[in-house]
């Protein structure tokens, strides 16, 4: 009796085994074309995380791209783009971005913490009578600038105005104040 | 206020109104025209 029932599951088996082909090939279809959609995708994407053919985390991309910035305010820039036809051939243009190199004041002492510390408010909206990062005016600026270097000069524009001793345009150097009116053909 | 002054021009900084703090070329054609009187501070 159990040399029977042993017999006969094989049979089962193979009958379900046989019922199987019909269904098949439909979904293997499907999945092949899955698969070559796939692949193809694949292959279109830029490899972000690809530094020198090897694989870097985005954090490790920004953290050398970061570096990239701070080490070298380089004043040429070459950017190199590569394609690649479809029939294999290779397409290379180079891009020279000449990038100007930011001007270092000629202050001395002083004035240069001053210029320092109103280029650091740099991006401040403006708002009249504002005098905090959220907001300042022409006059606040400079005040603040002045006030960090531990100089008090006066508050409003008028008094700034006569606090120095006027100098000719031609003659301007670092820090000094210029005063600018409203357009000339409103005055 | 002046920032930078080279053989390049004059840079100033300032509190614009439609752009906030910013640094701008003083030998532009806009500040050229506006300008009234520049001071140097007694410090």
């Amino acid at each position: 009796m159990q040399s029977e029932k042993t017999k006969v599951r094989p049979i089962a088996k193979a009958r379900i085994a046989a019922c199987r082909p019909v269904t098949n090939p439909t979904w293997q279809r499907y999945y092949g074309l899955a698969l070559v959609l796939l692949l193809l995708a694949s292959s279109c994407q830029r490899k972000l995380n690809q530094h020198n053919g090897r694989y870097y985390s985005a954090r490790d991309m920004a953290r050398m791209k970061h570096g990239q910035r701070v080490a070298g305010p380089s004043a040429t820039k070459t950017k190199t783009k590569t394609t690649t036809a479809g029939s294999g051939g290779v397409a290379t243009t180079t891009k020279v971005v000449i990038k100007r190199p930011l001007r270092t004041g000629n202050a001395t002492g002083v004035l240069a913490s001053v210029i320092d510390n109103a280029r650091a408010y740099q991006g401040t909206p403006y708002l009249f009578g504002g005098t905090t990062r959220m907001g300042m005016d022409c006059s606040a600026l400079l005040q603040l600038s002045f006030a960090e270097a531990g100089i008090t000069i006066p508050r409003s524009s008028n008094e700034q105005a006569a606090w120095g001793d006027p100098v000719k345009p031609t003659e301007l150097r670092p820090g000094d104040f210029l005063f600018f009116g409203a357009s000339p053909a409103r005055r | 206020m002046v920032t930078v002054v080279d053989e390049e021009g004059v840079e100033f900084i300032h509190a614009s109104t439609s752009l906030g703090v910013i640094e701008n070329s003083f030998e532009a054609d806009y500040y050229l025209s506006r300008f009234i009187r520049a001071v140097r501070p007694k410090l």
